[in-house]
């Protein structure tokens, strides 16, 4: 072994070109891989930060993965858990504890004379709570006193600047209950931090009797907040509470992971972020894949002749294979030591970015997780030895002579077996846009993927073969009579599919991915404004300028003239638990009123009777049947938002869910499982002759009364579906990322194909080429290239993008192609292929063309 | 052991000088580095090549036989000295003007690789005219073809050749421009005994008939001994030359020369 460890370590410091582009591909796998895992893991451990909690040296909460008994990636956003507020007194009496808060917050956003929210940052969550909580940050009063009345405030600082308001002052608080007019009794600041840390809170503090009706807590709370004496063992009173609490869904926090329960800080963030990055691991993992597998083979591709010399010298088939194993295990350890490092800067690159984005909270940072390690390199070895494997059993079946003969041309286009396999591929292909124009909607996302995957893998399989129509539609613009270059270039193109394929398998592959991300967003916006367009069929459409509106903004603008009904929309998350296996599923909710329902929405009837839709009954849509044993006419058991079950009987089944919930039930059936309802979308139908503007202004009066709404026509409303649906950051992030790791795949392929030539360069320099010849011969080479890669990228797109339309509406109508963003991919394309042949080119022509030729390879 | 019949020995005449060379170089030297580590690799070579003369360089392993030819043909440039092509001083060119005199007028056949494998033979032979974008005469390439053997098997590929027609087709490709000067640089070392045999006549017969000037690289005495001459080479000069020397005689020589 020892001897054949160092003949492999010979052999690939001879082929340093060879290596480095599989060393290239396989750390760029690793980079990827563990940066996404890393991001992932680090999710899990919440922000790592908090602010609103930092004077608590201890947080008591409901861990939900753990009361859910899930992964923390798994868990729905929306769910919340309380804890019973009698455990305060105990842990109260523990040695050490000088305070325990019982922390509840609670929507509250003060609106100005015009009824428009005071707004502090974008990021601001503006939530009411107890003047008792302000000991949680802790918070103290700059100016006035503590609220004791029922119409007493305090507003923090930034509050305060942002609204002109100082202390004395009336202002209007929209909560969950009708808006209500308040005095400004107090002015509160952060004891000891700078004002920054003031803009994610957007703090009201209320008198105690006050919060305790607002928040309608049924002695429970969101959090306890423990404040220790300075002298306190912390860690004891920890385990003093644990023993207390006697309750493993139930955790102690300290430190950074008490940002988990900062509510200030968006969480839901990290969760979403931690969602879209599981989904791009696991794609990431397909690339890379896709990548290191086409590398090996074509790195043992150019290995030919020099496999051949050791089969004629003796080598068994055998011996072949494991020299290229060992050599592929060298490669992963290499490539794993620069992809960890790689990937450990990425993610902190990417985390600073979304940070930026807002798409994960202030002070959110990478933790380095021995597990994401662990992973990686696993997956590495495993990708590299699987793909060197089967690479190398065909190189070890190669006969010596043959692999030896002189100027060696490929043997045949394909192997039967390839073929069968490239076209099995390319019908999984076909299947999923036929699948998707049958399937739900929601299906059609995955589809698309599934689309892309299998005709990439499809192409890349039968490239050898699909470039061969294109190179003879394309030979009669180079090959002319007077271009020496142009005819080498299509004999070359002609002669050598199999490398050609090997060298645009990434281009498809990368504008497959960035041609289906912009179909993919601006097919899926334009179907969602068609159905939304279709299925809204109010008057007027009123919307919340922040976190939501009141029951009571429903009830006040059914007071109003001309106005005939009001159907006020209650988003949520309902669980359903499989009794087979324990696990659960996540379905979000719509809590409506079924009269009024009938005339503000037009859902696509599929099953059931929808007309028949009324309390203690739901509507399902038809992804939510094809993926769950539910069927109409069951009467199932859903747990709501408050973990509480409901029972409800299934009365009918509707497609297209595309921008509404999959589940829609009676208002009054969700509400009282609503810690803080919040109406996220009312609509309103006029008696006929009524003019909508009239009412609008009617309305638009109602929110000087304090409530924070916005009235909208048809046509306004379509138009902001559009801008929410163009909101696509995570679309992009994964379907680019890809794309991203494709186009370093053709700058990899390019420069090993290009570098392995320099015999040939050298031949062609000896028998007459200018330099210039021979670039211009590459160039048109490239140039085919590009054409077939883009071709087939735009192509497999396209299709892909077709299979969202027909999933989504049923019918092509909302495949919408942005011309701009795909033609400036597929330039892109064409830019990278060039520059990747032609740079290395010029490196290969600097090598003296003599020894080049000389008998050595 | 006499491998052919038309050998004089080493009876030694001089070639007809009425006609200028082919090919001059004077004074060569090449160094390769600098100061201490500088290496010598011609120190001085003064040789004339008549046309229509079929001249074998031997010598042995780093005595300067590959920098010689690098710097004769312009793939290499001499550190003193000329290089003189027929009325080109080849020494002085620039690229790509050296890259086109090249192409006109210089020959290439090498032991292995000497052909482009997505072409086929009758593409290989006509592509530097066509990369000098030159006029092809037909009734010369089919004498060409002809006096190689290659006329049937013009339309496939290399790897469908054997290795004694692979070096034919570079035959055929080297003599294609009319060149002034062809390097052969070890042309039957991947051959075997009876095909190398067959190509080393080809190449004879080719310098005879066509008056061809042909330099050839070899260390093999049997390939050399159908040269007209045989230059020794050693320590990057010119150690020695026969005239029309036997296989016997040069291995002899150069048996002497690596003592």
């Amino acid at each position: 072994m020892g001897l054949h460890l160092r003949f492999v370590i010979q052999s690939m410091l001879h082929r340093r070109a060879n290596v480095l582009g599989a060393l290239v591909a396989q750390a760029m796998a690793v980079t990827i891989m563990f940066a996404t895992i890393l991001v992932l893991l680090s999710t899990f451990n919440g922000p790592g930060v908090t602010h609103r909690l930092t004077a608590a040296d201890l947080v008591v909460r409901v861990d939900p993965a753990e009361r859910l008994g899930v992964a923390a990636d798994s868990v729905p956003i929306g769910l919340q858990f309380r804890l019973p507020a009698t455990l305060a007194d105990d842990i109260a009496q523990i040695d050490g504890v000088a305070n325990v808060v019982r922390d509840v917050t609670f929507f509250a956003q003060l609106t100005d004379d015009s009824g428009q929210p005071v707004v502090v940052s974008d990021d601001a969550r503006p939530r009411g709570q107890a003047w008792a909580s302000a000991a949680l940050t802790p918070f103290v009063l700059q100016e006035g006193a503590a609220p004791v009345s029922d119409t007493e405030v305090v507003i923090d600082r930034a509050l305060a600047d942002a609204g002109g308001y100082s202390v004395g002052d009336d202002v209007l608080v929209a909560t969950s209950a009708a808006p209500q007019r308040y005095r400004i009794s107090g002015i509160a600041t952060l004891a000891n931090a700078t004002t920054d840390a003031l803009e994610g809170l957007a703090a009201t503090f209320f008198a105690p009797q006050t919060a305790d009706a607002l928040t309608d807590a049924n002695g429970e709370v969101d959090l306890l907040g423990v404040v220790l004496h300075p002298d306190a063992d912390r860690d004891g009173v920890r385990r003093a509470i644990d023993r207390i609490v006697n309750d493993d869904t139930i955790d102690v926090l300290h430190g950074g992971a008490r940002g988990k329960a900062d509510i200030s800080i968006r969480v839901d963030d990290l969760t979403e972020l931690g969602l879209v990055l599981g989904v791009m691991s696991g794609f990431v993992g397909f690339v890379a894949i896709f990548v290191l597998a086409g590398t090996f083979s074509f790195s043992i591709q150019q290995r030919q002749r020099e496999i051949g010399l050791q089969r004629a010298v003796g080598f068994t088939p055998w011996q072949i294979r494991r020299i290229v194993i060992v050599e592929a295990a060298i490669i992963a350890v290499l490539g794993s030591i620069a992809g960890v490092v790689g990937g450990w800067l990425l993610a902190r690159a990417f985390v600073w970015e979304a940070i930026r984005e807002g798409r994960a909270p202030e002070g959110f940072s990478v933790a380095f997780h021995l597990l994401a390690l662990w992973i990686v390199i696993g997956a590495s070895f495993g990708i590299a030895l699987l793909a060197a494997g089967s690479a190398s059993g065909r190189a070890a079946k190669v006969r010596p002579i043959e692999a030896l003969r002189e100027s060696s041309t490929q043997r045949r286009l394909l192997g039967w077996r390839r073929l069968l396999l490239g076209l099995l591929f390319m019908l999984a292909g076909a299947a999923a846009v036929i699948v998707s124009s049958v399937a739900p909607a929601v299906i059609a996302v995955v589809m698309s993927l599934a689309t892309t995957s299998a005709l990439t893998i499809g192409c890349a399989l039968l490239g050898p073969l699909l470039a061969v129509p294109f190179v003879r539609l394309l030979s009669p613009l180079f090959a002319t009579r007077a271009s020496a270059t142009g005819e080498l270039a299509v004999s070359n193109t002609r002669r050598f599919s199999a490398r050609v394929a090997s060298v645009a398998s990434p281009v498809l592959l990368a504008l497959g991915f960035a041609t289906l991300m912009f179909c993919f967003v601006e097919t899926s916006r334009v179907a969602a404004v068609k159905i939304s367009d279709q299925r809204m069929t109010a008057d007027l459409y009123i919307v919340p300028t922040s976190d939501g509106l009141p029951l009571a903004a429903a009830d006040a603008i059914a007071a109003l003239d001309g106005v005939q009904a009001v159907d006020a929309q209650f988003a949520s998350v309902a669980l359903f638990s499989d009794a087979d296996d324990g696990s659960f599923y996540e379905v979000a909710v719509i809590g409506v009123d079924p009269q009024v329902m009938a005339d503000t929405m037009a859902l696509r009837h599929e099953a059931g009777d929808l007309t028949r839709f009324g309390p203690g009954t739901a509507l399902l849509s038809d992804f939510i049947t094809l993926d769950l044993p539910i069927d109409v006419g069951d009467t199932v058991e859903f747990q709501m938002e408050d973990m509480q079950p409901v029972e409800l009987r299934i009365i009918g089944e509707f497609s297209n869910s595309l921008g509404t919930a999959d589940m829609l039930i009676a208002r009054d059936d969700l509400l009282p499982h609503l810690r803080d309802p919040l109406a996220s979308l009312l609509l309103v139908n006029l008696h006929d002759g009524v003019d909508p503007h009239l009412v609008t202004e009617r309305i638009a009066q109602l929110g000087q009364a304090g409530y924070p709404l916005q009235v909208l026509t048809h046509e306004a409303y379509i138009a902001g579906v559009d801008a929410n649906a163009a909101d696509s950051w995570a679309t992009f992030l994964i379907i680019g990322g890809a794309a991203l790791f494709g186009a370093l795949a053709v700058v990899n392929t390019l420069a090993m194909s290009t570098l392995d030539r320099t015999r040939e360069f050298a031949l062609l320099r000896l028998i007459g080429a200018t330099p210039g010849q021979v670039l211009a011969m590459l160039a048109k080479e490239a140039a085919m290239v590009s054409v077939i890669g883009v071709a087939l990228g735009w192509g497999i797109g396209m299709l892909s993008a077709l299979s969202v339309s027909l999933g989504f509406m049923g019918d092509t109508s909302a495949l919408t192609v942005p011309v701009l963003p795909v033609l400036a991919v597929g330039l892109l394309a064409v830019a990278i292929v060039f520059t990747a042949t032609l740079i290395p080119g010029t490196i290969a022509l600097r090598r003296a063309p003599i020894t080049e030729i000389g008998s050595r390879e | 052991m006499r491998l052919r019949t038309r050998s004089a020995g080493s009876t030694r005449t001089t070639p007809p000088d009425t006609l200028p060379p082919a090919l001059a170089v004077t004074d060569l030297t090449r160094t390769y580095g600098r100061g201490r580590q500088a290496v010598h690799a011609l120190r001085g070579v003064t040789e004339q090549f008549p046309v229509g003369s079929f001249t074998a360089v031997m010598g042995p392993s780093g005595s300067g036989k590959s920098t010689l030819i690098q710097c004769a043909a312009g793939l290499d440039k001499p550190s003193t000295g000329q290089v003189l092509l027929g009325d080109v001083q080849l020494s002085r060119l620039k690229e790509p003007k050296l890259t086109r005199t090249r192409r006109e007028h210089i020959g290439f056949i090498f032991q292995a690789f000497n052909l482009l494998p997505a072409l086929d033979a009758r593409q290989n032979i006509v592509l530097p005219l066509k990369l000098a974008g030159g006029h092809l005469d037909q009734a010369w390439l089919r004498e060409i073809v002809q006096r190689v053997g290659m006329s049937e098997h013009l339309r496939q590929r290399p790897a469908e050749l054997s290795g004694g027609q692979q070096q034919r087709v570079a035959i055929a490709r080297a003599l294609l421009a009319r060149p002034r000067v062809v390097f052969a640089d070890e042309p039957t070392g991947a051959l075997d005994t009876q095909t190398a045999r067959d190509i080393l006549l080809l190449l004879r017969v080719t310098v005879d008939a066509l008056q061809q000037t042909m330099i050839m690289v070899t260390h093999d005495p049997v390939a050399a001994s159908y040269a007209d001459r045989v230059l020794f080479l050693a320590d990057g000069v010119v150690v020695d030359s026969m005239l029309h020397p036997s296989a016997d005689e040069i291995a002899a020589r150069l048996t002497r020369l690596e003592r």
